[in-house]
């Protein structure tokens, strides 16, 4: 019979406690390759999500600066019209965004293209974003 | 009492390490899931801003193909209704010659009777006509176009005539041009109104003085 608590000297007996040995170099090492055999995916795990978060925190900048830069060039396409003739164009622009203009042949007319295909493309550290889109060049 | 589940305390361990692997696989699970919807949530931005440019091209097409549409119907038109008027007015030439009699004719339509044995070409005749001419012949070459329509930018833009009001009588025609994209199942949907009217035209039908070609209600709808 286990003596649960003795009042008189205020010692609580904890029947777990009572083997003062500690634990055993097998019971430790046992214990840390379960641990290791648990966390080390966990942990490649994490690292994993940081790294893809910071991808897509960087996708999302390089997405939102090329779109509005996208906005810029279809916004003022009056101003860049003297710079689309019958051949491919390709500068870098802020935030070393390249910028590939070139015209779309089937919809040409009169000498003139009605249509430019737009390719914006940003380099970043985990891979490069694009963006196409179209210009209209209607003079009526 | 002698209650042996309470006293014996042996097997504990096992079940603390069965509530602790439990807790850990939904700490990881909560985690996958945190990450996975983080990943979904920020890549569906790149593609949803991709989309609605692409989505935009169709309509940029739709419109090139109708300015191109609308200048060749044009140029038919001017060549037709031209070879019209001459041979008009050299029918009422004859006519007023005497060679032969108005019935006779089959322009007789374009030429009223001026008082006795005096005809005049109706250039109002030739000109409602022509307008008809012009918005039916566009009309019908577009519903084609759009019908068959094959994007050159990108073979996934879809385009379509969602609704149309051919106001014939007023002489004008309205197009209400939708285009749509979906990647990634990320749809996204533009439309655009064309308004199309017969172009004003010379005195003789030699040339066009002004073309009444008008895009309005730029809308952009987000997603189905």
């Amino acid at each position: 019979m286990q003596k649960p608590v003795d009042f008189e000297i205020g010692i609580c007996y904890n029947p777990i406690m009572k083997n003062k040995q500690g634990f055993t170099l097998i019971e430790l090492v046992l214990t840390l390759a379960v641990l290791n055999i648990v966390m080390i995916p966990l942990f490649r795990f994490l690292f994993f999500s940081i790294d893809t978060y910071k991808m897509m925190q960087e996708q999302q900048k390089a997405t939102m600066t090329m779109q509005g830069y996208m906005e810029e060039l279809k916004g003022s396409s009056q101003y860049y019209n003297d710079l689309l003739v019958d051949t491919k164009h390709f500068w870098t622009g802020p935030d070393d965004i390249v910028v590939i203009i070139e015209p779309v042949s089937f919809y040409a007319f009169d000498d003139e293209c009605l249509i430019y295909k737009i390719t914006l493309k940003k380099e970043g550290l985990y891979k490069s974003y694009e963006i196409k889109g179209t210009l209209l060049n209607l003079e009526w | 009492m002698n209650n042996t589940k309470i006293t014996n305390h042996k097997g504990s361990i096992l079940l603390m390490s069965v509530i602790l692997m439990t807790f850990l696989i939904f700490l990881l699970g909560a985690l996958i899931n945190t990450t996975i919807i983080c990943y979904k949530l920020k890549s569906s931005q790149h593609t949803y801003t991709y989309n609605g440019y692409m989505s935009e091209s169709g309509l940029d097409e739709g419109v090139a193909l109708a300015f191109i549409l609308y200048n060749n119907v044009l140029d038919e038109c001017i060549e037709i209704y031209s070879n019209l008027y001459h041979s008009t007015l050299l029918t009422v030439i004859d006519l007023n010659k005497g060679h032969y009699h108005l019935s006779e004719t089959p322009l007789s339509k374009y030429i009223i009777q001026n008082g006795l044995d005096c005809y005049i070409l109706s250039e109002q005749a030739i000109r409602k006509d022509f307008e008809d001419f012009f918005i039916k012949t566009f009309d019908d070459e577009f519903n084609k176009i759009i019908k068959n329509y094959q994007s050159v930018i990108d073979s996934y833009i879809r385009l379509s005539i969602i609704k149309e009001q051919f106001q014939f009588n007023e002489g004008r025609s309205q197009y209400y041009l939708q285009s749509s994209y979906n990647l990634k199942n990320v749809p996204r949907k533009h439309q655009i109104t064309i308004k199309i009217a017969p172009p004003e035209l010379s005195d003789t039908f030699i040339s066009c003085s002004k073309i009444n070609f008008e895009i309005c209600h730029w809308r952009i709808l987000y997603g189905y």
